[in-house]
């Protein structure tokens, strides 16, 4: 594991939030053709955390009743999906699903975070001239109280966090989307952004 | 002619002018990073096309549409951003952008849409 | 496989073909519309249907249970996003209804499924739904949520269990370094003290515990050897109280059975310390009582050889008077008093040995410690007409505390004589037999004084603290019993009947 902290400087740090906006935009485009409704974006912010300071971060949800679901991606650029929607967001989605019973709310929300992680993903992927596939059952709702014993967390030392909003105004929708890279994929994805922005000099 | 192009982000204005320098020379184009500094831009050397991104902080693109407008109505607006949903799009045109086009843009775009302004 | 390609809407390679239908998961293709366009050999043996049968009709109309606007919606979206969308065994629990035929229980009675829909072409709106058994995952999932319950409530006991002992047992936990690392809130509230006074501290070194340094060395070795050890100690607490504590130190042990410190459970033996010494000064008085009596037995025999020597006196003063005083009468009576004062000297020497606490093991014949013991009862003896038998071999000697025996009979004969009281008995008698056996002497004392009712019998013993019962429950047998098993290294019994009531010491004949 490689200790040594990763940083990003601006330059970096702007190619990074490009690209999330890209793919990012391509995601709620999805997400919107679906729920036949308009998301107002957001600008990403990207933060690179130790991984106590991400779980202090995601504390700050236990106030209210959230679900917390993840996706793992692999490929060059592997990582991790967080998604966070309150309960009253949850049940407005589920509305918009056509989805009647408490049961597929679970479901719901897991359909939202498999299309906006893997879209997201995906482009972003992409963009980077690179493929990701998605593990299969790495979809999962984790109650938020075990959220610090989760073992998957645990493999992260530091990481890259990218925190997106998605925000349907009209339906009462919001959620918060966070994409977790470990060590080797954050080497990887500084080299890559470097050769782009190499490559418009 | 004079182009501005609009833009939070230097990747994407720097990506914008790398295939827009194919087309034209690069002492006739502009750059701004937000609302704001586009109107002022607008105002002072009245480009011909102005690339306009949507999201951007302190002025987004849905607020600077019709003050660049007002400014100079001759402009042509090209709206470029990632947000691609339909109502994204409607909303830009409604507002008085020429076009709508998803990012990022290659040269092969950029062909077609300095061929469709002419 | 006589699967020919062209049933099918696409082109599909005979390695693919292969695996698709060995493959140990349903593989189905799916458009849009729901209609079937490939049904694998897995799906055929589980449903019972023929691909033939099943191509180009639409899914729904074969599986009633499918809700057509979920699955319709998935597999739009996963042509749309061009990634794979699931159906998950936790939510949906099955897409296509094949009934459980595993042996063994199951929880369930249809097999619990995992689709994935992978899209295909997107131009025919063709997907793949792959699904997998996910019944063994599920079992395990309900089995574990069970067990969680359990464990649940068993933790919420034992949660339970330690407030209970942290409310109400006084516990003290020291580590290796013997640092204190936690105390119970009973043991806090007791003390009077906080558990930041008290965490951290070593300890010995906390100077409340005032240990003695025997006591000290002893905590020391059985901390060093890691053993079981139990001790009293008095402290003070924060108001001035005096308290007394039985410890017991116990080893602890983590769950490798690594040695990682001690635990000290307390216990407040204050109530008992008091009552111990109440005990000890209800003894003591009854020794005071007991002096008392001494000392009007000791008036009672005086008062005899006194007089006598009185009238020896009166004599010779009227012989003088009369000029009868001769040589002769003067030396009978000189001798006369002599002996009656040797006789005196010998009753306080007697009196004296019966108190006398620094003993020395002496050899005597048992007979004599028997005569002895009667002198301390003669004024009773009288007065209630008793008779005393004995059968005691005249050579039985025995090494032990005199003194200490002779106590232990008187008692038991004041008990007897006690228990004559207020009854009319013609016979009054008390039987001494005292025998050899092995290397013990057996002592009966026998009286006939009416027995000791059952409901008592196993009370004799026992302190009764109102000296004034008639109902030989005095402090006299609790005495007894003491003296005998703590001084004389012997034992003590009692059986009775309506009549006798034999009292059995049984003595060591060398102590
Ligand atoms: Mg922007």
């Amino acid at each position: 594991m490689n200790l040594e902290k990763i940083t990003f400087n601006d330059d970096e740090k702007d190619v990074l939030q490009e690209l999330i906006n890209i793919a990012y935009g391509n995601a709620t485009a999805i997400v919107a053709d679906i729920l036949d409704a308009f998301a107002s974006l957001s600008v990403p912010i990207i933060e690179v955390m130790t991984i106590n300071e991400l779980l202090f971060k995601f504390n700050n949800f236990k106030h209210s009743s959230y679900f917390f679901s993840t996706q793992a991606f692999i490929g060059d650029f592997s990582g991790e999906c967080a998604f966070f929607i309150n309960e009253e967001s949850a049940n407005n989605l589920a509305k918009h699903l056509d989805i009647d019973n408490v049961a597929d709310l679970d479901d719901a929300i897991l359909e939202l975070t498999n299309i906006l992680t893997s879209s997201l993903t995906m482009r972003l992927a992409q963009e980077m001239h690179t493929e990701v596939t998605y593990s299969l059952p790495n979809i999962s709702k984790i109650p938020l109280s075990e959220l610090s014993n989760s073992k998957t967390l645990q493999y992260y030392s530091q990481v890259i966090v990218i925190d997106t909003k998605l925000n349907f105004k009209e339906q009462h929708i919001d959620g918060q989307i966070f994409i977790l890279t470990k060590d080797g994929s954050m080497q990887w994805l500084k080299k890559q952004l470097n050769i782009i922005l190499k490559s418009l000099i | 002619m004079r182009y501005l192009v609009t833009d939070d982000s230097k990747l994407a204005r720097m990506t914008l002018i790398k295939s827009l320098t194919k087309f034209v020379d690069n002492s006739q184009i502009m750059q701004a990073t937000n609302g704001n500094e586009a109107i002022d831009i607008v105002d002072k050397y009245k480009p011909d096309i102005v690339f306009l991104d949507l999201t951007m902080p302190e002025m987004d693109g849905y607020e600077a549409i019709p003050k660049i407008l007002k400014s100079n109505p001759k402009t042509k607006i090209v709206v470029v951003s990632a947000d691609i949903q339909t109502k994204a799009k409607e909303m830009a045109i409604s507002l008085g952008a020429k076009l709508h086009v998803q990012k990022p843009i290659n040269s092969q775009t950029m062909q077609e849409i300095l061929e469709l302004l002419e | 496989m006589a699967q020919e390609t062209a049933k099918h809407n696409f082109e599909i390679s005979d390695i693919t073909q292969k695996i698709i239908a060995n493959i140990d998961s349903g593989v189905l293709v799916l458009d849009d519309e729901l209609n079937i366009h490939s049904f694998n050999k897995w799906l055929e043996l589980h449903t019972s249907l023929k691909e033939e049968k099943v191509l180009n009709k639409k899914i729904n109309d074969l599986f009633n249970n499918i809700n057509v606007k979920i699955l319709t919606r998935k597999i739009k979206t996963a042509l749309k996003i061009q990634t794979p969308t699931y159906y998950t065994s936790n939510t949906s629990k099955y897409l296509i209804p094949i009934q459980n035929n595993q042996i063994g229980t199951s929880k369930y009675s249809f097999m619990q499924q995992d689709v994935s829909i992978i899209p295909l072409c997107d131009v025919k709106k063709l997907v793949a739904l792959i699904i997998t058994n996910k019944t063994n995952m599920a079992n395990t999932h309900a089995l574990l949520k069970e067990n969680i319950v359990v464990v649940e409530k068993l933790h919420n006991e034992v949660i339970k269990e330690r407030e209970i002992i942290d409310r109400r047992v006084l516990l003290v936990k020291i580590n290796k370094e013997l640092i204190i690392t936690d105390a119970s809130k009973a043991y806090l509230k007791l003390s009077n003290y906080t558990k930041d006074q008290l965490l951290g501290k070593s300890f010995f070194s906390f100077k409340k515990y005032n240990f003695s340094k025997k006591l000290k060395e002893e905590i020391i070795h059985h901390i060093k050897t890691q053993s079981l050890f139990k001790f009293e100690y008095k402290t003070i607490i924060k108001n001035a109280e005096e308290l007394w504590f039985k410890v017991t130190l116990v080893p602890e042990y983590d769950i490798n059975d690594k040695h990682i410190g001690f635990l000290l459970f307390k216990n407040n033996i204050t109530a008992s310390k008091e009552l111990q010494t109440h005990q000890e000064q209800v003894i003591l008085n009854s020794r005071f009582t007991a002096m008392e009596e001494m000392i009007n037995m000791i008036a009672h025999q005086w008062r005899q050889p006194l007089s006598q020597m009185s009238s020896i006196f009166i004599n010779i003063k009227l012989k003088k008077d009369l000029g009868t005083l001769d040589a002769q009468y003067l030396d009978n009576a000189h001798n006369d008093i002599y002996n009656t004062i040797q006789y005196l000297s010998t009753l306080i020497d007697d009196f004296r040995g019966y108190f006398n606490e620094d003993e020395y093991i002496t050899e005597v014949a048992f007979h004599n410690i028997f005569e002895k013991s009667k002198i301390f009862i003669q004024s009773n003896q009288k007065i209630d007409k008793i008779t005393y038998i004995q059968n005691i071999d005249k050579d039985l000697k025995i090494s032990t505390y005199k003194n200490k025996l002779i106590h232990v009979i008187v008692n038991i004969f004041k008990n007897s004589i006690d228990a004559f009281k207020d009854k009319k008995i013609k016979n009054k008698k008390i039987t001494i037999n005292a025998t050899k056996e092995n290397n013990y002497i057996l002592i009966h004392i026998i009286d006939n004084a009416g027995g000791i009712k059952k409901d008592i019998i196993k009370k004799v013993f026992e302190p009764y603290f109102s000296t004034k019962s008639k109902n030989r429950t005095g402090l006299g047998l609790y005495m007894s019993k003491k003296i005998v098993q703590e001084n004389l290294n012997g034992t003590i019994s009692v059986t009775s009947n309506n009549e006798n009531t034999d009292l059995l010491i049984k003595l060591p004949l060398q102590l």
